[in-house]
């Protein structure tokens, strides 16, 4: 397997009340493509700021990360933004749907700024609510959807535009016991099927369907199944 | 951008109430531009008129009073304090002059057949319509060969035309009384309309001055002075007294009408800038031609009439400014209530931001989607506010004299300025959205 992401002492240090905090002390990690990964942690661990490092939402201060041998760490917000678009998907604990939009509306949203025609983006979106079986709700709202359709639908989404990576953020936090068993089920799938998954959790239960577990303390890694 | 726009829309329907009251601001703000530059526009324009109406640069003079011996002031009707050869020597002597035409007012009864109708009728030296550009419809007007002669012949204006002849009929060469005195008509006056003071202009009959004071005094029978006060130039006559002991004597005797009197001279100067030194050169000669000592008071009155027009005129671009300023503020307010609109929505919005942030859109993205919400909602206002606009003009035509005009070209201003408007007040709180770091607006629900 090849490493798709790779992480090079990945340092993060910010000034909060006039203390520097270190959120990450250097994170050496190697991903590989068609990997199952679940980041796991106590809160303060560091490991909310390695995901946002991983999704190009934040930069690190220092050190390297590469995606597919790109370092794309320190790029300005417009490039990062593009990565963004084309390279990753993201399922948030709240689904972060817009109300306002239907179901497909929703799953379109980033092929409008990637961007593509009209028509393709409605096909494409489509496919991806049948994807995950939601084919007879494409033009429902969000608010006339269950937690667990919403947050299938939020799938859909972070899969639309074919990304490398898809990167969740405790996407069973908001569900119950069984509608987070049917979307880890989901992810299960996803990775079979060979798409690479990155997971944040505090929920032993839902890491344990992980194929490597990855667990940060004081802005290091204490502990990688890989290992 | 069909998106983007759907998008825009639907944010703004979402907050339909919040929105249509941000947009009344707008479109009263926009509707008030119109109307007030629809109002001032005509205001301007009947000034104007107005000014055109009297005749380019024109002043009048007027007998003012006389301070008797012991500070009495004497009733202008009782001394002859202007005569025509004031009129003859202001144009003779004084080259910023262009033209002068001297009156004599006067009013009565014309008849024509079994139709009548009672008519200032005033008698008037050549120059007169000259000064005041009123053209002749039909026929001539009055000539210096027609004050030489006396002759009988009358120059109607409109009013009195409707009053005496069937319509169609041509009044020229028709002969009609005025008290009494058969006179031919020789030409029929271009309409008027409403003077400054609003009385009706064409409700008036032009004779010659010198057929005037023979024919249509309203004062017992004129006793005739020498000859050579008539003829002006010459102010010393075989008697061996002055011009101005002859005055004198007429002031003694109430009932006699020098020959020369007349009540107003019109002055045209040859052009606008000139007009108050004309103006000061036409009261230095009737003082020196009146014997004036130096600090006598002037026995005549000069009223600049261009000036009072151009004053009125000048006050009707003040208000105009005004109106459309105070508008424009209304405008400045509305802009406000936008932006203070949009930073709401922004605020709403932040997990959106967020999120849109996180799937890909980019900065700019975000700054124009905001805009174009901004600008969306200005331009639906902006038609509302020309509409309201014209409804407005509408009304004020219905209701009153002013005959506002709709502009399309300031309708489409103001539709635009509202675009601008939105966009000017939308971008700080646009640029806010941009700047707003997805990390942090994904953490809100």
């Amino acid at each position: 397997m090849s490493a798709l992401l790779e992480a090079i002492d990945l340092k993060k240090q910010y000034s909060m009340a006039g203390q520097t905090v270190h959120a990450l002390r250097g994170i050496n990690l190697t991903i590989d493509a068609g990997d199952y990964v679940a980041v796991m942690g106590p809160s303060g661990s560091g490991k909310s700021t390695f995901m946002n490092i991983l999704g190009c939402l934040d930069t690190p201060s220092g050190g390297q990360y590469l995606l597919d041998g790109e370092e794309v760490g320190r790029l300005p917000e417009q490039s990062r933004a593009k990565i963004r678009n084309g390279k990753l998907g993201f399922v948030f604990q709240s689904f972060h749907l817009l109300p306002t939009h239907t179901a497909l509306e929703n799953v379109e949203l980033p092929l409008t700024y990637a961007p593509v025609a009209a028509r393709e983006r409605r096909e494409r979106a489509m496919r991806h609510l049948a994807a995950v079986g939601l084919a007879d709700r494409a033009h429902h709202r969000p608010a006339e959807l269950s937690g667990g359709q919403q947050q299938r639908v939020a799938i859909a989404r972070s899969l639309v535009n074919d990304p490398r990576i898809l990167l969740a953020d405790e996407p069973t936090g908001a569900l119950d016991q069984a509608t987070g068993e049917e979307i880890m089920a989901l992810f299960q799938s996803l990775n079979d099927e060979g798409r690479t998954v990155v997971l944040v959790t505090h929920d032993r239960g839902v890491a344990e369907h992980a194929k490597r577990r990855i667990a940060f303390r004081d802005g290091q890694v204490m502990e990688d199944s890989a290992a | 951008m069909t998106m983007a726009l759907r998008t825009a829309l639907r944010a703004l329907w979402l907050h339909r109430l919040r929105s249509i009251l941000t947009m009344t601001g707008i479109a009263v703000g926009i509707a008030a531009v119109i109307l007030m530059v629809a109002i001032g526009t005509a205001t301007q324009k009947q000034v104007i008129d107005q000014i055109q109406n009297l005749g380019a640069n024109v002043m009048m003079v007027v007998a003012g009073q006389r301070t008797g011996p012991g500070g009495v002031r004497l009733s202008g009707d009782t001394n002859v304090l202007l005569t025509e050869d004031d009129a003859v020597a202001i144009r003779a002597q004084l080259p910023s002059v262009r033209e002068v035409g001297a009156t004599w007012w006067g009013s009565g009864q014309a008849i024509n057949g079994n139709r009548n109708s009672w008519s200032r009728m005033h008698g008037i030296t050549a120059g007169f319509m000259e000064v005041r550009a009123w053209p002749a419809v039909s026929g001539r007007l009055i000539t210096d060969e027609d004050n030489a002669a006396v002759a009988k012949v009358a120059l109607l204006g409109q009013t009195v035309v409707k009053r005496l002849f069937e319509p169609g009929e041509d009044p020229v060469g028709q002969v009609i009384r005025l008290r009494n005195v058969p006179f031919q008509v020789i030409g029929v006056l271009a309409s008027k309309g409403q003077s400054t003071q609003g009385w009706d202009q064409d409700d008036v009959v032009y004779v010659p001055l010198a057929t005037a004071r023979m024919r249509l005094n309203n004062k017992p029978a004129p006793q005739i002075q020498s000859a050579s006060a008539i003829a002006g130039k010459k102010r010393f006559d075989g008697s061996g007294k002055t011009g101005f002991q002859k005055v004198e004597q007429v002031k003694a005797n109430p009932s006699v009408v020098f020959a020369g009197a007349v009540n107003s001279i019109m002055i045209q100067a040859h052009d606008a800038g000139s007009l108050r030194t004309t103006t000061d050169e036409v009261r230095e000669l009737l003082r020196q031609r009146h014997r004036l000592m130096p600090g006598e008071p002037d026995d005549f009155d000069i009223r600049n009439l261009s000036e009072v027009a151009e004053a009125r005129a000048a006050s009707a671009r003040i208000l105009t400014a005004l109106l459309v300023g105070i508008a424009a503020l209304s405008l400045l307010i509305a802009g406000i209530g936008i932006m203070n609109i949009m930073l709401v929505s922004v605020t709403e919005r932040t997990a959106e931001i967020g999120l849109r942030l996180a799937v890909g859109a980019g900065r700019r993205d975000i700054l124009s989607q905001f805009l174009i919400e901004a600008a969306a909602l200005a331009l639906v206002s902006g038609l509302l506010g020309v509409l309201l606009g014209f409804g407005g003009v509408l009304a004020v035509d219905a209701a009153t004299q002013i005959a506002p005009r709709i502009d399309p070209l300031t309708a489409l201003g103001a539709f635009l300025g509202a675009g601008l408007i939105g966009v000017t007040f939308g971008l700080y709180p646009a640029w806010q959205a941009s700047r707003l770091d997805p990390i942090v607006a994904l953490r809100r629900v």
